[in-house]
């Protein structure tokens, strides 16, 4: 994956203008992608290193930590909760200027709270706390201006 | 130091107001001092000159200071010079010594901005103009010294470190080239013809992650209750006991390293923080134990950014060059109130520079009393239930991303950085090398440059200054060091 990235950084750099004899502003992106591309190889030896001294070794190849829960089904649910939660944060992102800064901030908030407490009475109450307190620091406090959106607050 | 020194009883208030403002918005990822001077620039039009530039310097060292609050409760720099605090001082929140820790970072924060202010008052015209003798080479010597040494002593292997370095790089080269006029990677984005923002990347990479990390873990973390929840004698104690267990080399070096980094023009308090860390660690007889709660881990870098801001007040003062974006702010207010700094500044408004000055100590005798007085209330956020906190993050980080900017596309960076964050933290990248190789790529590139293009083309430029030859092979020794010292460990 990372060398991909180097590949393709690479070939941006390519495009950048160029000036004859002196370093330009493509020297320093072909520098970075050829430095990546390098260690991206070296993470991918040192792995297969790695790999091949825990085969020898006749162990069990280490996975990394997890939290444990009661269940299969929760580990799964848990394990899809910081995805579910990017594509909210990138949706917050998109609804706030269409519905305003208060009904996005009332959505995105009430999100993560059910993402983290089943507790019904913190499911209404936080999301609410959180876009008051936010639009009076904001708003009234600092002066930022804030999208109105569909209520016009 | 002369009596002048005192500050006028009047100007208090307006010190007090600057520093705790300076500390709120310090604490708050995404809201730095550098906002919140711009921000109130304009409601000092209204005030003399004095009481305007006194309560500058309050915003600005509240504000570094406030930075460790959320780094250490949070695992969130409230400013970029906060990062390397986190490391050591939410392992001790982790452990049930969050109070202890914002203790600590009080007190070297204290040390630290003394020690800056000391060396401002005795040595500011003299380091001023060492401070110029730093060209090109040695900028870009110094830049490569930084960036190595902080990869070095992460705790993640060498190559993952220096990958993340890489990315922060190609991240600063986004946007128009600043010495040819050339977009570069900026997919006809008008948003990024001038580069990565910092702030949002900030938010990103240490908010939302943290938020994302958060969100796949079960149940409420279980921490050791603190022994010392409020303020007495107790405390006092702890934080006395703790402070001796510093090594004094790290409470002497700390300084120096933030003061000098200051003086530079353009090098910033974070580059002070990951400096005199990174030293710290390399000195240090049990380099392993950097990361897990370490009260040198919290010394290093805050007296080295604390001390910075002494140090950053020199160039502008002396020879009005700002060293860093707070420094370039604070020059604009004193223009704005008649007052051109430059070399004739020392001699003729000798007035005006003690009650900078003044107002500059007494801002961290107020950092020291209500950084002490406020721990049981620092204290109670690491308490605060997943279920609140992390919604009033995220939406705060989001929020402030676009306050920052003032554009929803930093709020989509703010995002996509959080989940790259989220990607790295996974597969063991460390993300503090990331932010460090943004804030420094400009420096580190523009600088390599117009030393190659001075000297047309001769790389030895930077062998023939002494000062980039020995900077340069610091840089080279750095990794050397350590991995022999792990050698031996292991």
């Amino acid at each position: 994956m990372l060398l991909l990235v180097a590949v393709a950084y690479g070939l941006g750099a390519t495009r950048i203008p160029s000036q004859a004899g002196e370093p330009g502003p493509g020297f320093m992106p072909m520098a970075l992608a050829l430095l990546l591309a390098a260690l991206s190889l070296a993470i991918a030896v040192g792995g297969l290193r790695r790999r091949v001294r825990t085969d020898a070794n006749g162990e069990a190849p280490s996975d990394p930590p997890r939290t444990v829960s009661a269940s299969a089904g929760s580990l799964s649910r848990d394990a899809a909760k910081p995805w579910s939660a990017s594509i909210a944060t990138i949706a917050y992102a998109a609804l706030f200027q269409p519905l305003g800064f208060v009904l996005s901030t009332l959505a995105y908030s009430g999100y993560l709270t059910s993402l983290f407490t089943e507790d019904r009475k913190l499911r209404v109450s936080v999301p609410i706390f959180v876009a008051l307190a936010l639009f009076v620091f904001f708003r009234v406090a600092l002066g930022v201006r804030l999208p109105t959106g569909l209520l016009g607050l | 130091m002369t009596p002048e020194l005192l500050l006028a009883p009047e100007l208090l208030p307006f010190l007090v107001g600057g520093v705790l403002l300076g500390i709120v918005v310090g604490a708050v990822p995404g809201l730095t001092a550098t906002l919140a001077i711009s921000l109130l620039l304009p409601l000092t039009y209204q005030l003399a000159p004095l009481p305007a530039i006194v309560m500058m310097t309050g915003i600005f060292t509240g504000g570094i200071y406030g930075g460790s609050i959320a780094a250490i409760t949070l695992r969130m720099p409230g400013a970029p010079a906060s990062a390397m605090t986190m490391l050591d001082g939410y392992a001790m929140a982790q452990r049930g010594k969050a109070g202890s820790a914002i203790a600590l970072a009080t007190f070297s924060s204290f040390v630290g901005g003394i020690f800056g202010g000391v060396v401002l008052v005795l040595f500011a015209p003299q380091l001023a103009r060492v401070a110029l003798t730093f060209q090109s080479p040695e900028m870009f010597a110094l830049v490569v010294l930084a960036l190595i040494a902080v990869a070095t002593v992460s705790r993640e292997s060498l190559p993952k470190s220096m990958t993340a370095t890489v990315i922060g790089l190609m991240l600063a080269t986004v946007g128009i080239d600043r010495l040819v006029p050339v977009p570069r990677y900026t997919f006809a984005s008008v948003d990024l013809l001038v580069g990565v923002p910092l702030i949002p990347v900030v938010i990103g990479l240490f908010a939302v992650t943290e938020l994302l990390h958060q969100s796949g873990e079960s149940g409420e973390a279980v921490r050791p209750s603190e022994a010392q929840p409020g303020l007495g004698a107790g405390r006092l104690a702890a934080l006395w006991s703790d402070a001796r267990s510093v090594r004094i080399g790290v409470w002497v070096k700390s300084p120096i390293i933030g003061t000098l980094v200051g003086a530079l023009p353009g090098a910033g308090a974070a580059m002070a923080a990951f400096l005199s860390y990174s030293e710290a660690k390399r000195s240090s007889a049990e380099p392993e134990r950097f990361g897990s709660g370490v009260p040198e881990g919290i010394v290093a870098p805050e007296a080295a950014n604390n001390a910075m801001t002494g140090g950053a007040f020199i160039p502008m003062l002396a020879l009005g060059i700002p060293g860093d974006a707070v420094t370039a702010v604070i020059l604009g207010g004193l223009v704005v109130h008649g007052i051109t700094p430059g070399p004739q500044l020392f001699g003729e408004a000798s007035e005006l520079l003690a009650q900078l000055f003044g107002a500059y100590f007494w801002s961290y005798v107020l950092i020291l009393v209500f950084g002490l007085a406020l721990i049981p209330v620092f204290v109670r956020i690491t308490r605060v239930p997943r279920g609140i906190l992390f919604p009033v993050i995220g939406s705060l980080a989001i929020v402030a991303a676009f306050t920052s900017e003032g554009t929803t596309f930093a709020m989509y960076l703010t995002a996509g950085v959080g989940v790259l964050g989220f990607v790295l933290r996974r597969y063991g990248y460390p993300l503090i090398p990331v932010l460090l190789g943004l804030i420094l790529g400009p420096m580190l590139e523009s600088n390599l440059r117009r030393s190659l293009i001075l000297s047309q083309g001769d790389a030895t430029v930077f062998l023939r200054s002494p000062i980039a030859a020995g900077l340069l092979l610091a840089a080279a020794a750095f990794p050397l060091l350590m991995l022999r010292r792990r050698r031996i460990d292991s």
